[in-house]
C-alpha cells in the first residue's frame, strides 16, 4: 500500500523543519503527530511545519497541530506553520480559525527569518 | 539271492525236461531201428543236464542213461551191449557229468567274483555321487518309482528335519508362502514336463533365514520309456538372488528418490522403499538444531500396526543411552539381531513396554544415520518383526548404503526447498497484496505458478494509482527461473513504479527500465505498461517484446494493443514508443504474460481460446475476471507461470458514486478517491471540490471513529447529482457522536463552512449525514 503521506524531517538554519507531503486524514494523523513529536526534542526552540505539500488535510490533522502548539504553549516554544493562504490547507486552517491560534507563514524562508 | 536262485530254477526247468526226452527219445530210437550208435547222443545229454543241476544228480542221470541205453540196446549196431561195454559207457558218462559240473561251478565262481567287482565300483560311484552331492549347496534330490523324495544331509541340516520329515511332506511348509503354491504346483506336474525340472523359491531355514534355491532336476527313463525317478540339485543362491534384489532394490530407490524435490515426500519415500523388503516396519528420526530426535515418518507394513509401532515410540522415546542415540552420535549404523538378547537389546522399562514389544512382534533391528555432507541429519530404524528376520552384517550394510543415498536426497530436497520457498516468498511479496479501488474501474489479477515445482518464474503483474489520480498497470516477464528470475522480477517492478510515480509516460519508463536492465545487466525482460486516465478514459501503453495488450467491448472485435518495442535489458540506447487509445465504457482491458498462450498447442490455438475466453467474460462478467479467463483458456495446470491483470471500464457515465467500506480508518481515502471524481465530473472547481472533500471528511472520520471496535461496521456513501446540486449522503450504523471531544466535534462547524447545506439525520438505527453543494463553476 503507498503511503498516503510522507513527513520529512531537515535542519534548516538551525530550525528543525517538518515537510509533510500527502494527504492526511483519519488513518494517518497518528504518523503525523509521531513525526511531530519526533522532530522536536524539549530544547527545540521553535518546530516549523509545512504544510505546502499537503494535498488534503481535515480536523484530524488540525487536532494535531492544535494539541502539539499546546503542548508547546506549556515549554515556551514556538509552532510555526507553513502555508500559503490560498492553498487548501490555508482555507481549512483560516475557517477553522486556527490562523489565531499559531503564526502563519507563505514559505519556509520567511518562517525561519520570522523571529 | 534266494529269489534270485528260485527264478533261475524255474526258468531251467523245461531245458531239463527237453533234455531227459530228447535222451528217452534217443534211446527209443536206437532200440527200434539198433542201427545208429546213440552213446555220443547220451553222453551229450549228460554233460547238457550237470550244466543244469548240481553234481550229484548229473552222476545219477549218468548212471540212470547208461543203464536204459544198455538195457534198450539203443547203445549202438549190434543190439545189446556187454557188461564192459556198459561200464565203459558208464565210467565216461559220469566222467563227462563230472566235468562238465567242474566247468560249471567255475564258471559261476568267476561270475559272483565279477558281479563282486561291479558291485563295489557301484558303490564307489554312488558315493562319489553323494559327496559331491554334499558339497553343493544344498545337495542333490532323487526319487524311486516309488514317489519317495530323498535329499542330501546338507538340505536336512538347512531345514533341520529328518528324512522322515522330509518324506512326510513336512518341509514344503518351510517354502516361504509367497512361493509355496507356485513352487508346489510345479512339482506336482513334474512328470508332465520334456524331462527336465526347474524352480527357484526361497525356504525358511532352522535359522530362521530364507534361502534361495534353484532346484533342477531330471527325469530317469527305464529301457520303455517308464518314468523310474527323478534326480536333481538344489543350488544355493541366497547370495546371488539377494545381490540381484539389492541392485534391483538401489535402482528403484535412486528412482524414487529422485522424482521428488520436496523433503518431506522423499522421507516418507525412503520408508516406504524399506518395508516390506528390507523391514517390517520402518521409522525415520531427523535430528532438531536442539539435538533432539523427532518421529517423522513411520512406516508398517500391516497399516492397522502403524498406530501401534508410533505409541511404542511416543510413549518409550528413546532415551540418551538408546541405540538409536548412539547410532546418531557415533555416526555409524548399530545393529541388534535379537532383542530376546539381554546382551545387545535394551531392557523393556516397564510391564506396558514389554507387552507393546511382544504384540509387534520384535524381532530384530538396525539403526542407521542417515549423513549427508558430513553432517548427520536423523536416523532411519529398521524393525524386523512378524516376518522373524534376523538382521546380519550383510543387512546393514546395505541398509547404510541405502540411507547414505538417501540421506543426500533429502539433503539435496532440503537446499532446494530452502531455495524454492525463498524464490516464492519473493515472488509473493513482489506482487501487489491489494488491487487499487477506483471508483468507475473494477481492476482484478491473477497469477499462477508453473506446474514444475522446480520452477518459480518471474511473471508479475501490478496496478497502482499514480499521484495525480491516474491509473498505472504493468505486467512482464522476466526471463529465466527461481530465485535470480524472482529478484530480477522485484527489480524491474520497482523501477517501473518509481519513474511512473515521477510522472513518466509508459514510453519513458520502458527508456528508463531498460536503462538500469542493461547497466545491472539483469538479464531480458518483456513488459506492458499502460496508465489510465480515469476520467477521461484515455489510455496510454507501450509495450516491449510482450504480447499485446488486449481490448474489447461490447459486439466488437478484439483490439491488439501493441508497439512492438523490443524487450528490456538488450540495447541500452533503445527509445521505446507508445500510443494511446480511449476506452469505450463497458469494454475490457486484459493484459497478461505469454504462459498463458504456452501452454496450448500452438500460439493461434491459444490467440483464439485467449480470443473466446475474453468475449466470454464480457457477455458475463464474473467475480475475478483475471481469474476466470485464465481457467478457460488453461486447460491443464499451465507449465511455465502466468500472470494477467483487467480493467473493466464501468458501462455508466460518471454522475453517481455509491460505495460501502468497513468503518476502518483505511476506508477514508477510498471514499474521498471516489467522491473527488464525481466532484471534477460535475465541474466542482479545485477549491469548492477541496470543501466537500473536506466536508464529507469529517462525517465519514465520525461515522469510521463511532463504530471503531465494532465487529462489521461499515460506513456507505452514495453521492448522486440532482438538479444542479451535487449531494453527498454519508451513513453509519450507530449514533452520531455530538460532543465535543478533543477538536473532532469542530468537524460539524466545518462542514457547515464548507458546503452549502448540512444535514443531520439520526435515527435508532444509524445516523446520516447529508452534505449539499451546488455543482458547476458557479460559487
Amino acid at each position: 500500500v503507498t503511503e498516503l503521506a510522507t513527513f520529512d524531517v531537515r535542519n534548516l538554519d538551525g530550525y528543525r523543519v517538518v515537510i509533510a507531503a500527502g494527504e492526511i486524514d483519519i488513518s494517518n494523523a497518528r504518523d503525523f503527530r509521531r513525526a511531530l513529536q519526533d522532530a522536536a526534542p524539549a530544547k527545540t526552540e521553535a518546530l516549523i511545519v509545512s504544510l505546502s505539500a499537503v494535498t488534503y488535510m481535515d480536523s484530524n490533522a488540525l487536532a494535531v497541530l492544535l494539541e502539539t502548539s499546546r503542548r508547546f504553549g506549556v515549554s515556551r516554544r514556538q509552532l510555526r506553520i507553513v502555508c500559503p493562504p490560498e492553498s487548501s490547507c490555508g482555507t481549512l486552517v483560516r475557517i477553522a480559525g486556527l490562523h489565531k491560534v499559531f503564526p502563519m507563514f507563505d514559505t519556509i524562508e520567511i518562517a525561519c527569518n520570522g523571529l | 539271492m534266494q529269489k534270485i536262485s528260485l527264478t533261475a530254477s524255474r526258468r531251467r526247468l523245461p531245458a531239463m525236461v527237453a533234455i531227459v526226452l530228447v535222451a528217452i527219445a534217443g534211446a527209443a530210437a536206437g532200440h527200434w531201428s539198433g542201427t545208429i550208435d546213440l552213446r555220443p547222443l547220451a553222453t551229450l545229454c549228460v554233460v547238457a543236464f550237470a550244466l543244469f543241476t548240481e553234481l550229484p544228480a548229473g552222476i545219477i542221470f549218468a548212471v540212470l542213461l547208461s543203464i536204459v541205453y544198455s538195457a534198450t540196446g539203443s547203445t549202438g549196431p549190434g543190439g545189446a551191449a556187454g557188461i564192459a561195454d556198459f561200464a565203459l559207457f558208464t565210467v565216461i558218462d559220469v566222467l563227462a557229468a563230472i566235468i562238465a559240473s567242474a566247468i560249471k561251478v567255475h564258471t559261476a565262481r568267476q561270475k559272483v567274483a565279477d558281479i563282486a567287482l561291479e558291485r563295489s565300483a557301484l558303490q564307489e560311484y554312488e558315493q562319489r555321487y553323494l559327496s559331491v552331492g554334499e558339497i553343493i549347496p544344498f545337495g542333490t534330490w532323487h526319487t524311486r518309482p516309488d514317489d519317495k523324495l530323498y535329499m542330501s544331509q546338507s538340505f536336512l541340516d538347512l531345514v533341520g528335519m529328518t528324512i522322515d520329515e522330509i518324506q512326510n511332506g513336512g518341509w514344503v511348509t518351510r517354502v516361504v508362502p509367497e512361493d509355496a503354491q507356485r513352487f508346489l504346483e510345479a512339482w506336482e506336474r513334474r512328470d508332465q514336463s520334456d524331462g527336465s525340472w526347474e524352480q527357484e523359491y526361497r525356504i525358511r531355514g532352522a535359522d530362521e533365514k530364507v534361502y534361495s534355491i534353484l532346484s533342477r532336476g531330471t527325469r530317469l527313463n527305464g529301457a520303455d520309456g517308464e518314468t523310474l525317478g527323478w534326480v536333481g540339485v538344489s543350488f544355493d543362491i541366497t547370495i546371488r538372488k539377494r545381490a540381484e534384489e539389492r541392485l534391483e532394490f538401489l535402482a528403484e530407490a535412486g528412482r524414487l528418490l529422485a522424482l521428488s524435490l520436496d523433503p518431506e515426500t522423499t522421507l516418507g519415500r525412503i520408508a516406504a522403499l524399506c518395508v516390506p523388503k528390507l523391514a517390517d516396519w520402518c521409522t525415520v528420526d531427523l535430528l532438531s538444531e536442539e539435538g533432539q530426535l523427532n518421529l517423522v515418518v513411520i512406516n508398517h507394513r500391516n497399516p492397522e500396526r502403524v498406530a501401534m509401532a508410533r505409541e511404542l515410540r511416543l510413549e518409550y522415546p528413546p532415551s540418551d543411552d538408546d541405540d538409536i542415540q548412539r547410532a546418531v552420535r557415533g555416526g555409524s549404523p548399530l545393529i541388534v539381531d535379537d532383542v530376546k538378547n539381554p546382551r545387545i537389546a535394551a531392557a523393556p522399562r516397564d510391564d506396558r513396554h514389554l507387552g507393546l514389544l511382544r504384540e509387534l512382534e520384535l524381532t530384530s533391528l538396525m539403526y542407521v544415520p542417515l549423513i549427508a555432507r558430513g553432517k548427520t541429519l536423523g536416523a532411519v530404524t529398521f524393525v524386523s518383526a512378524e516376518s522373524k528376520r534376523r538382521y546380519d552384517s550383510n543387512d546393514l550394510e546395505f541398509a547404510e548404503i541405502l540411507c547414505r543415498r538417501a540421506a543426500l536426497a533429502y539433503d539435496n530436497a532440503r537446499l532446494f526447498a530452502r531455495e524454492q520457498r525463498v524464490a516464492e516468498a519473493l515472488q509473493t511479496a513482489s506482487l501487489p497484496t491489494s488491487l487499487p479501488e477506483i471508483p468507475g474501474v473494477r481492476i482484478s489479477a491473477t497469477y499462477r505458478a508453473g506446474a514444475k515445482e522446480s520452477e518459480i518464474g518471474g511473471d508479475w503483474y501490478d496496478a497502482f494509482e499514480l499521484p495525480d489520480g491516474d491509473l498505472a498497470l504493468s505486467v512482464g516477464d522476466v526471463a529465466g527461473k527461481g530465485l535470480k528470475a524472482a529478484v530480477a522480477m522485484g527489480a524491474v517492478r520497482q523501477a517501473i513504479r518509481a519513474a511512473s510515480f515521477e510522472g513518466a509516460s509508459p514510453a519513458e519508463v520502458l527508456n528508463r527500465a531498460n536503462r538500469l536492465l542493461c547497466h545491472q545487466n539483469i538479464g531480458m525482460v518483456t513488459a506492458a505498461i499502460g496508465i489510465l486516465h480515469i476520467d477521461t478514459r484515455l489510455f496510454t501503453f507501450s509495450t516491449a517484446g510482450h504480447p499485446p495488450i488486449l481490448t474489447i467491448r461490447q459486439n466488437e472485435d478484439l483490439r491488439l494493443l501493441t508497439t512492438e518495442g523490443l524487450p528490456l535489458g538488450v540495447l541500452p540506447e533503445y527509445i521505446f514508443t507508445q500510443d494511446s487509445t480511449i476506452l469505450d465504457r463497458g469494454s475490457l482491458l486484459v493484459m497478461y504474460t505469454d504462459g498463458l498462450l504456452e501452454n496450448t498447442r500452438n500460439v493461434k490455438e491459444g490467440e483464439l481460446a485467449l480470443a473466446g475466453a475474453v468475449r466470454h467474460e464480457l457477455a458475463s462478467p464474473s467475480q475475478n475476471a483475471a481469474d476466470s479467463i485464465v481457467a478457460r483458456v488453461l486447460t491443464s495446470n499451465p507449465t511455465d507461470d502466468v500472470a494477467a491483470l483487467t480493467v473493466e471500464i464501468s458501462p455508466d457515465s460518471f454522475d453517481r458514486f455509491d460505495m460501502t467500506v468497513a468503518a476502518e480508518p483505511e476506508s477514508a481515502r477510498m471514499i474521498r478517491r471516489g467522491l473527488r471524481r464525481l466532484c471534477r465530473a460535475a465541474g466542482l472547481t479545485e477549491k469548492r471540490t477541496m470543501n466537500m472533500l473536506v466536508a464529507s471528511g469529517e462525517a465519514v472520520s465520525n461515522a469510521i471513529q463511532h463504530a471503531y471496535g465494532v465487529e462489521g461496521g461499515t460506513v456507505s456513501v452514495h453521492a448522486y447529482r440532482v438538479s444542479g446540486t451535487l449531494v453527498v449522503e454519508i451513513g453509519d450504523t450507530g449514533r452520531w457522536r455530538v460532543e465535543r471531544q478533543d477538536g473532532h466535534g469542530r468537524g460539524i462547524t466545518l462542514m457547515r463552512k464548507l458546503v452549502d447545506a448540512v444535514s443531520i439525520q439520526s435515527a435508532a438505527h444509524g445516523t446520516a449525514v447529508v452534505l449539499r453543494i451546488a455543482d458547476g463553476p458557479s460559487v
